[in-house]
């Protein structure tokens, strides 16, 4: 009696583990899509700091990531239509670390970018001061070369003129 | 009063403009200028131009006969956008896509692409489809497709007697607001849309 009993209890706590651990695999695909999903939009706003300076075959290769993840969230979708769970995590666990990857180069991408464009803006306003000094100098400097080369001339032909008139 | 002299003045006013013709130059060469942001959603044929949309250039598509299309969107938002392009089945009745208000058609999804895309880029991928079947109900047709190799039956859709159905594109963007697909896309606080449709008949075969 009291082994029947024993192997009752047994018997549903098998069942009810084995229904609790279908229901977490079940879940676990689904979780894993959603989860993608939000680090694609994050991976997204990240790309969307990313400025006019960042490196276009970094940009490229994170956009080729972003894609085939995409395409494998995609097949996940499509197994868990099917009811192929084991796929799907697969296919969805797959996607999220492509997307974690990418995210991740996305980051350093915005921070080179961002480090790149103040070093540009520093360098280029700084150097406005720098070249209208040295186009007023050379400008000037110039001016004052013509101005000594024309009064060089008349001088020399005030002389010629002269020394014409003395001959006579 | 203090004096300069005639050479200094020269100096000084040759560094202002100077400073001022570069300052512009630093500006305009450092601040991105605002450029005219907007998707391009095309079709194209069989032969990747805008011609030989049927098989032997009728509009009435016969059952099993494959029909090849290219789809193909460009992206000119000058930043990397997330685009999902949606095929849709209407009928001559179905009402379209409204540019105005935004609004998408009321139609069931057939199949959609989902495709990231760098400033410039143009992707382009086959649309392939056939009819693998035309039920008549009173008259009305109600059609199963194959579109690249993905089965599908619609059936809230029908014509009469297979005439005037459309296949109806819709481009979808992610809002970078509110993070949720929408379609068309925003552009200086606008909404713009693009969608297309091409037009056909299916061959029925009254049950």
């Amino acid at each position: 009696m009291r082994k029947s009993r024993t192997a009752i209890i047994t018997f549903i706590i098998l069942i009810l583990s084995i229904t609790v651990s279908v229901r977490t695999s079940a879940s676990a695909p689904e979780t894993f899509i959603e989860q993608a999903e939000k680090e694609l939009t994050e991976t997204l706003r990240v790309l969307d700091n990313v400025n006019w300076t960042a490196d276009s075959a970094s940009t490229e290769s994170i956009t080729t990531q972003l894609n085939e993840a995409l395409r494998l969230l995609e097949e996940a979708n499509q197994y868990v239509s099917e009811g192929r769970i084991a796929e799907a995590d697969n296919s969805a666990g797959k996607a999220l670390s492509l997307i974690q990857r990418a995210k991740s180069e996305a980051e350093s991408t915005l921070e080179a970018s961002s480090q790149r464009a103040f070093q540009t803006m520093v360098l280029s306003w700084s150097l406005v001061p720098v070249a209208s000094f040295l186009t007023a100098l050379v400008t000037t400097r110039g001016y004052e070369w013509y101005v000594k080369r024309e009064h060089r001339k008349l001088l020399n032909m005030t002389i010629t003129r002269k020394k014409k008139k003395e001959k006579k | 009063m203090l004096k300069i002299s005639e050479d200094r003045k020269r100096f000084l006013t040759v560094f202002i403009v100077s400073l001022l013709i570069y300052s512009t130059i630093a500006y305009v060469s450092t601040t991105l200028r605002p450029k005219e942001q907007f998707f391009q959603l095309y079709i194209l044929g069989e032969t990747k131009m805008a011609e030989k949309y049927y098989p032997n250039d009728n509009s009435t598509v016969p059952l099993d006969t494959p029909v090849k299309w290219f789809l193909g969107v460009t992206n000119f938002m000058g930043s990397v956008e997330y685009i999902i392009v949606k095929a849709k089945l209407g009928s001559q009745t179905s009402q379209p896509p409204n540019e105005t208000n935004t609004t998408p058609a009321n139609l069931p999804t057939l199949i959609e692409f989902r495709r990231i895309l760098l400033d410039n880029e143009t992707w382009e991928t086959p649309f392939t489809w056939k009819i693998m079947n035309v039920e008549t109900k009173s008259e009305t047709a109600i059609l199963t497709l194959n579109i690249n190799n993905k089965i599908i039956t619609v059936q809230d859709i029908g014509a009469n007697s297979g005439d005037n159905f459309r296949i109806i594109f819709e481009l979808w963007t992610l809002d970078k607001e509110t993070k949720n697909p929408i379609f068309g896309w925003k552009t200086q606080g606008q909404r713009r849309a693009a969608w297309l449709q091409i037009w056909f008949n299916a061959t029925t075969a009254t049950t």
